[in-house]
């Protein structure tokens, strides 16, 4: 299975990150990568980390469901959910 | 020969008498040429789906015509909650079971839809994204449907009441995925008007071990049937409305598969 996002979905996923997190308007913009640890990102709460993953849901047009949200530590975490409902949904429609 | 006013009295009487008499289920041929059939020449049986009914009222306090020969009904939101029960009865529709019959499901609209008693009606949907994680989308388009057409009040009511819907399509159980029909229907005094109206859409579910029914991600249809009470159409047959079986609003609105179910609270609705 594919745990990997391509380039171009990628951005997609850091500008939704930026977007739902609130991390665009801070002077000094936060930097994303694989390890960052997004509940611990500036002035991220539970509720914003539910906003995220539900905008990832309609953006990705994946299933994560309730059960992700624990599952979430890192931006590699949620790039990992995103490939794995994709293998899991696979072949059915949407 | 007949005066006018006599001639249309006598054609209202006809229509709102085929109206009544509801319609039959297609015969065999056609059920078979649709693929309804089984192996066995039974009908298929809907086992993936599922129907969830609510109703909910609101009003503005706006003044209503009077009640004439219709005062036995007390109100003309009973007058209104009678014809959606000879609607329901015609269709042989029952808004109480969560079994999905699909002829029942579509002769209760096409029975709505041309109702003798209303005028205006408006037809038509919109199309939204939902997932497990997010419902909003979904309220803002039943938002968007009826947002002009009812007060403040009555819109809050009719969110809480798609939110019982979701509750029982969460606690119903059924196939590992269903598919839940949903209906809303709508009851509203606005602007001098009494309201009649229906959103229906369709939702997939999924059942996760540990965690029952969630949406799949998505686009649904939000389906939207509105129109006016003619008041002048129901004094004129006033006779016939009142042999029918009576209802009031707390029937109607208590009648039905919902009805029990407290609002669903998934953070989802607002996300």
């Amino acid at each position: 299975m594919n745990t990997r996002l391509d380039p171009g979905e990628r951005e997609q996923l850091y500008s939704l990150i930026h977007e739902k997190l609130d991390l665009g308007g801070a002077e000094r913009p936060v930097e994303i990568e694989d390890t960052t640890a997004v509940r611990e990102l500036p002035g991220v709460d539970s509720l914003k980390l539910f906003g995220l993953l539900g905008a990832i849901e309609l953006g990705f047009r994946v299933n994560l469901g309730f059960e992700a949200i624990p599952q979430v530590q890192t931006v590699r975490d949620v790039e990992r959910l995103i490939c794995e409902s994709r293998a899991r949904y696979a072949g059915r429609p949407s | 020969m007949s005066t006018g006013t006599e001639e249309q009295a006598r054609r209202e009487a006809v229509e709102i008498a085929l109206w009544a008499q509801g319609r039959q289920a297609p015969p065999r041929e056609v059920l078979a040429e649709l693929g309804l059939l089984g192996p066995d020449g039974r009908v298929l049986a809907d086992d993936g789906q599922e129907a969830g009914a609510g109703n909910a009222y609101g009003e503005d306090g706006s003044r209503l015509p009077d009640l004439g020969p219709l005062a036995p009904f007390g109100s003309w939101q009973s007058v209104a909650a009678t014809i959606l029960r000879k609607t329901a009865d015609s269709a042989g529709f029952d808004q109480t079971s969560t079994v999905f019959d699909v002829f029942q499901w579509i002769l209760f609209e096409i029975q709505f839809a041309s109702m003798p008693f209303l005028y205006d009606i408006t037809e038509d949907s919109r199309d939204v994204s939902i997932s497990s994680l997010s419902l909003s989308p979904a309220v803002r388009a039943v938002t968007d449907l009826v947002g002009g057409l009812v007060t403040e009040d009555a819109l809050t009511g009719i969110v809480d009441s798609i939110k019982k819907i979701g509750q029982l399509a969460v606690e119903n159980p059924g196939q590992p995925e269903k598919n839940s029909n949903v209906q809303q229907g709508v009851l509203t005094v606005a602007d001098g008007n009494v309201r009649l109206g229906l959103l229906r859409t369709a939702v997939r579910m999924e059942y996760r071990s540990g965690k029952g029914y969630q949406q799949l991600n998505q686009e649904i249809s939000v389906s939207r049937l509105f129109g006016n009470l003619d008041y002048g159409m129901c004094l004129r047959n006033a006779d016939i409305l009142l042999e029918w079986d009576g209802q009031d609003v707390d029937d109607w609105v208590n009648g039905t598969s919902s009805s029990p179910f407290p609002a669903n609270t998934s953070p989802a609705w607002d996300n």
